[in-house]
Formats: structure tokens, C-alpha cells, sequence
């Protein structure tokens, strides 16, 4: 018997019963959908997760003090200082920039507005390194950053806050505390991700963070970039090397500062997503468990209403296999279509979300679509088996005589 | 002329609740090619387990058949359906035609499972068998729009489709009233007179009366085997 003939033949039996077809279907429908609808989730949030980590740069390391727990509270092991920037700046060879950061938190005042900022203090490649760019105005230069310079750049949040509708900053002095500060230049939007508001924020000479605003001596860390990736790992290795040394640390002592590669916490992070996206992959495919049942359920009363045609087909020449190959067809097909409908309604409602919820882009994920496929036809082998082959085995004998 | 069928010494026993039941107890004859056979009984008397061993559906407890000079008694599961596709066309009392199929795709069936037949020439010869029984104009009828005997038609050709040494009825007549009864009976005739071999299985004597040869079984023995000068089926449609 031909495939064609067989697929026909399927699809006739399964058209015969429309109602019974579609309900038994449903519970297909339902698991693929959820499936995929979880699974490309997955996809459109690791894309986020990608872009946020790389907007901050993938190829830095930063270097701050490691905290420890003593007795019941926590108490910092080493501040980075002055002398942890010289030595980096001495030792690290394939690093492109080094740079501290110190970031702190000020009421900003201009006129009657006010605006509690975050202000971040670093060198003169701190917009850079951090993939951010003035859109209007210039960033501070070295000699700013040498020289105590009190001027900034400010996001488009603070801006707002701060001057009037149609005012220009640039040029305007405003006051971090009780420090006056001229704006330099307007930093380029940056779009919101997971609610947090990249434009809320003034960027100073790290130097002019210290001695002016908050009279501290320590950074927050020290950041590395390096040229490429490749060099990541060295560097890291030179880093903890030059840490030791500095710090006078014998080769088994304990390391004082912890060294973050970015890249590698975007690692665990995508591993940690993905096991949360598994999980609930495997919740939503536990629907697809009870829909293949239903069509194991609906197979055998096909076969127990069909007795008769089976014993026909069976005298008049049809072997087990054929008889077998008919049903297992029928059960494929329909998880299979089952499947179809399913992936078309999750990508719906999935297109859907994506399209009322700003943040969560549209990602197809091709693999979830496949994979949908597969689970389909081993759901449809698994639970057309037994039907199929009790309708092969019957004897025709029996089967042209029951009623 | 070569036998059709020959059975010798042939044994069905089923056991049934620790007894033994001798369906069928040493039986013995041949159909020559060409006859036109009835084989008549009363229910018990062994001839649905006759028809079912003829039909390669069942195999003997012991003795030997031989269809078209085959050995069906060694035969496994696979090789006789093997044997039932290329041999044998079955007609049932109750048509036995697939819900919802047409005519065409009905009489089809048996060359779907013969996989040196191309699906043109399933058509053909679909179609060729139609008319043989004389519903070329019905072809595409599903079986709900037929009568009673126009699916005893459409069962007929679907048993001469695949061109088999031996035509098996199983009380064809039987769920027909007396004139499409005659009508069946007279389509047979005509098979028989363009050279088929037919078993005709029925219990009653007035369909028998149109066959050449009657077999009757009681208790599962042959108790008596005699030629017939068969009724003509027209003639008996002409007196009603």
C-alpha cells in the first residue's frame, strides 16, 4: 500500500468524525502552544539579556574589593586605591583602558528644580568603555580629569528634570551637593530595559567625584577593557598576579579583591535562564502528555468502531503491518496537525504579547518549531502503538462477525 | 482439468471449556475448476469453519489444502494474506463495504494491498469490474446511496477485481429479498458461465438449486455430495 494512499485514507477517517477529531486535537493544540510560547520567551529574554550585557561592554573586567562575613557583619578585605590603579597601569600589558569608577548618589539643583542623580565618576573613556556617546556638547578630556574639572555630562532623565522644556543645559551650572558643576555635553538616549532608566544619570571626572563630592579615597573598582575577547583571560590572570603582589598576598593566601569578567557572568546568567525556560518548557509539555493519552483514548474506540472494516481488510489481503501502518498514520497525523495548529496559535498569541508589551522583542525560534515537530510524531507514534497494533492483531475471523 | 481446491483428511478442532469440539471431522473432496459449488448446512453443521479454512482465514488442526495447487496449511499469517489478496474474492452476507467510500474506491480495496499494481491500473480494473456487475453508472455512489443489491454488486466486483481462482460466498443472498435474491443468483450464473470457480456457502435449498454441484455438512461431516442440474435464475426472475 502506498504512503499516499495511506495518508488519504487517514485523513478521510479522521475528516469523518470533525467534532471528535478537533476536541481529541485540543489537547495538542494547548501542549504545543504552550510550548512554544515558553520557549521562545526563552529566546526573546536571552536576546535582552544579550544586549543589556553588551551595551555594557562584554570585553571589561572590573576589579573591586571582596567582601567578607565576620562574625555578623560584613567587613571589605581591600578598598582599591591610588596604588591598585598605578600598579594595573604598570602591569596589565594587553589592556586597552584602565579606568577607575566611584558612583554615589547627590541632590542636583538648577533654579527651583531638583533631581536626586546617580553620578558616576571615571576617567576620560568612561562613556567608551560603557558603549554610551554625547549627543550634543563633548565629554571631559584628561586634563579634566587631572585637573579636578567641575564639569559633567548629563543623561536625558536629569535634563529634563532639571531645565525647562526648550532650555539648553549645556553651559549651565549646576550643583552636585553644594559643589557647582557646568554641564559639558547631553548624553545619547538609551533605551529602558527591564525598568531601569539608562538616562538617569551624570557622568564627572572620577577625581572630581572624590576630592569635591564625597572627600573619599577609594574607588568602587577598576575597570579593564581589553582590544578583544582573546585577551580577556591573560589579562584576568595578570590582574589577580599584580593584586597579590601589590597587596603583599603569599601564593595561598586568599585573594583580597574579586576580578568580574563580564563575559562570564553573562555566562551564568544565560545558563541560569535557560534551566528556568527548560523548567517550564517541561510544565508546559506535561499538557502535551495528557493530549497524547487523549489520542490513545480516541484510537482505540476508532478501532473497536472499525472492527469490522479490519477484518474486511484483513481477508481481503491486508497484512498485520498494513493494518498497523494505517492507524499509526492516522494517530501521527493527527498529533502532527494537532502540533501545526499548536505552533500557528502559541506564535500568535506569543506575536501578540510581543507586540503589547514593549520591552519583549519577536524572536522566532526556529528550534522550538522543530522541536514541536518531532514531539509531535513521537507523541503520535507513541500512543497510536498500542491501538495500531491491536487493530493488527485482530483475527479476522472475529472481526467480520462483530456487531 | 487441474482442482481448484483439494482437501484431504481435513481436521478443525477448537477446545471450548476443557472439551473438544469437532467442527470439522475428516472431510475430504475437491472443486474442480469451474464448478459452481453450494455448500449447505444448518448452523453447526461445520460450514462457517469450512468457509473460514477455504478462505485461508483459519487453518486445519490437521489434513491438507491445497488451493491453485499451493499448500496453505504450512502457510504463516503474512502468506495468507498474501494468499487471500491474489486468490480468493470474498462476498459476505452483509456486503461488508466501507462507510462513506464510493463504489469505485470500494471495489479498489483489494489492489491497494498488491503493490505491483499501479494505482491507473487499480482504476481500470475497478472499473472493469463494475461493469462486469453491471453498475458502470453507480460508480461514484457511496454505499448509503445503493440498495441492498446494488452493494451486493458492488461486493461481487470487489471479490472479481482481483481476478481470484475462487469466489467465496458467504450466504450472499441473505439479507436480499426473493427477486434481488434471483438477481444475485443470476449474476453468479453468469460468472460461472464465463468460467469462475464458486463456493457458495447458504442454508437454503432454493439458492443451492441454482448451483451445479451441493455439498451438504451436518455435524462436521460431508453427508452428501451430489451434481445439481442447476435452475436458471432468469427464468425463475421471468416467473415471478
Amino acid at each position: 500500500m502506498i504512503i499516499i494512499d495511506t495518508l488519504r485514507l487517514a485523513l478521510r477517517a479522521l475528516l469523518r468524525n470533525r467534532m471528535r477529531t478537533f476536541l481529541t486535537m485540543l489537547g495538542i493544540i494547548i501542549g504545543i502552544s504552550s510550548v512554544i510560547i515558553m520557549m521562545s520567551l526563552g529566546s526573546s529574554l536571552t536576546a535582552v539579556m544579550n544586549d543589556t550585557f553588551s551595551s555594557m561592554g562584554t570585553n571589561s573586567i572590573s576589579v573591586s574589593g571582596k567582601w567578607e562575613r565576620e562574625g555578623g557583619n560584613w567587613r571589605m578585605l581591600h578598598e582599591m586605591d591610588m596604588g591598585d590603579l598605578a600598579a594595573l597601569r604598570e602591569g596589565c600589558n594587553r589592556a586597552s583602558v584602565i579606568t577607575p569608577v566611584v558612583v554615589t548618589t547627590m541632590p542636583l539643583v538648577f533654579g527651583n528644580n531638583s533631581h536626586s542623580g546617580r553620578i558616576e565618576g571615571g576617567g576620560e573613556e568612561h562613556l567608551k568603555i560603557n558603549n554610551m556617546a554625547v549627543e550634543r556638547g563633548c565629554m571631559f578630556d584628561s586634563c579634566d580629569v587631572l585637573s579636578y574639572a567641575k564639569v559633567c555630562v548629563i543623561g536625558r532623565t536629569v535634563a529634563e528634570k532639571l531645565f525647562a522644556d526648550g532650555e539648553d543645559p549645556i553651559g549651565q551650572t549646576i550643583r552636585c551637593g553644594e559643589v557647582p558643576v557646568m554641564v559639558t555635553g547631553v548624553l545619547e538616549h538609551r533605551e529602558k530595559k527591564f525598568g531601569y532608566d539608562f538616562d538617569d544619570l551624570v557622568v564627572m571626572p572620577y577625581t572630581t567625584v572624590m576630592k569635591r563630592l564625597t572627600g573619599n579615597e577609594y574607588f568602587d573598582d577598576i575597570t579593564i577593557t581589553c582590544p578583544s575577547t582573546a585577551d580577556i583571560e591573560y589579562t584576568a590572570a595578570e590582574i589577580e598576579q599584580l593584586m597579590r603582589y601589590t597587596h603583599g598576598l603569599a601564593p595561598d593566601d586568599p585573594i583580597d579583591v574579586s576580578i568580574n569578567v563580564q563575559s562570564e557572568t553573562m555566562e551564568q546568567l544565560g545558563d541560569i535562564l535557560s534551566i528556568v525556560i527548560l523548567v517550564l518548557s517541561i510544565i508546559a509539555g506535561i499538557s502535551l502528555l495528557v493530549g497524547g493519552i487523549g489520542i490513545m483514548n480516541i484510537m482505540y474506540v476508532t478501532v473497536t468502531e472499525r472492527t469490522r472494516e479490519i477484518g474486511l481488510r484483513k481477508a481481503i489481503g491486508a497484512r498485520q503491518r498494513n493494518i498497523m501502518l494505517q492507524f499509526l498514520t492516522e494517530s501521527v497525523v493527527l498529533s502532527l496537525t494537532g502540533g501545526l495548529l499548536g505552533i500557528v496559535v502559541g506564535l500568535g498569541i506569543y506575536a501578540l504579547a510581543a507586540a503589547i508589551i514593549e520591552q519583549l522583542p519577536f524572536t522566532l525560534n526556529v528550534g522550538a518549531i522543530l522541536i514541536s515537530f518531532a514531539v509531535c510524531t513521537a507523541v503520535g507514534l507513541f500512543f497510536g502503538w498500542y491501538p495500531a497494533r491491536r487493530a493488527a492483531n485482530l483475527d479476522p475471523i472475529q472481526a467480520l462477525r462483530y456487531e | 482439468m487441474m482442482n481448484t481446491i483439494e482437501i484431504i483428511h481435513l481436521r478443525r478442532h477448537f477446545t471450548v471449556g476443557g472439551e473438544t469440539v469437532r467442527a470439522l471431522d475428516d472431510v475430504s473432496f475437491s472443486i474442480a475448476q469451474g464448478e459452481f459449488v453450494s455448500i449447505m448446512g444448518t448452523s453447526g453443521s461445520g460450514k462457517s469453519t469450512l468457509l473460514n479454512l477455504l478462505g485461508c482465514l483459519d487453518t486445519p488442526t490437521s489434513g491438507s489444502y491445497r488451493l491453485d495447487g499451493e499448500d496453505v496449511q504450512q502457510m504463516n499469517d503474512n502468506q495468507l494474506a498474501s494468499i487471500r489478496n491474489r486468490k480468493i474474492g470474498f462476498v459476505f452476507q452483509s456486503y461488508n463495504l466501507l462507510p462513506r467510500t464510493t463504489a469505485l474506491e470500494n471495489v479498489e480495496l483489494p489492489l491497494f494491498y498488491n503493490r505491483h499494481i499501479s494505482p491507473r491500473e487499480r482504476t481500470q480494473r475497478a472499473k472493469e469490474a463494475l461493469r462486469l456487475v453491471g453498475l458502470e453508472s453507480r460508480m461514484q455512489h457511496t454505499s448509503a446511496q445503493l440498495s441492498g443489491g446494488q452493494q451486493q454488486r458492488v461486493a461481487i466486483a470487489r471479490a472479481l477485481v482481483n481476478d481470484p481462482v475462487l469466489i467465496l460466498a458467504d450466504e450472499a443472498t441473505g439479507n436480499l429479498d426473493t427477486r434481488t435474491s434471483y438477481e444475485i443468483m443470476e449474476l453468479f450464473q453468469k460468472l460461472h458461465a464465463q468460467g469462475k470457480t464458486i463456493a457458495f456457502v447458504t442454508h437454503e435449498p432454493d439458492i443451492a438449486a441454482f448451483t451445479t454441484r451441493m455439498i451438504r455438512l451436518r455435524d462436521g461431516r460431508i453427508v452428501e455430495d451430489t451434481p445439481n442440474t442447476p435452475v436458471s435464475a432468469t427464468q425463475m426472475l421471468q416467473s415471478l
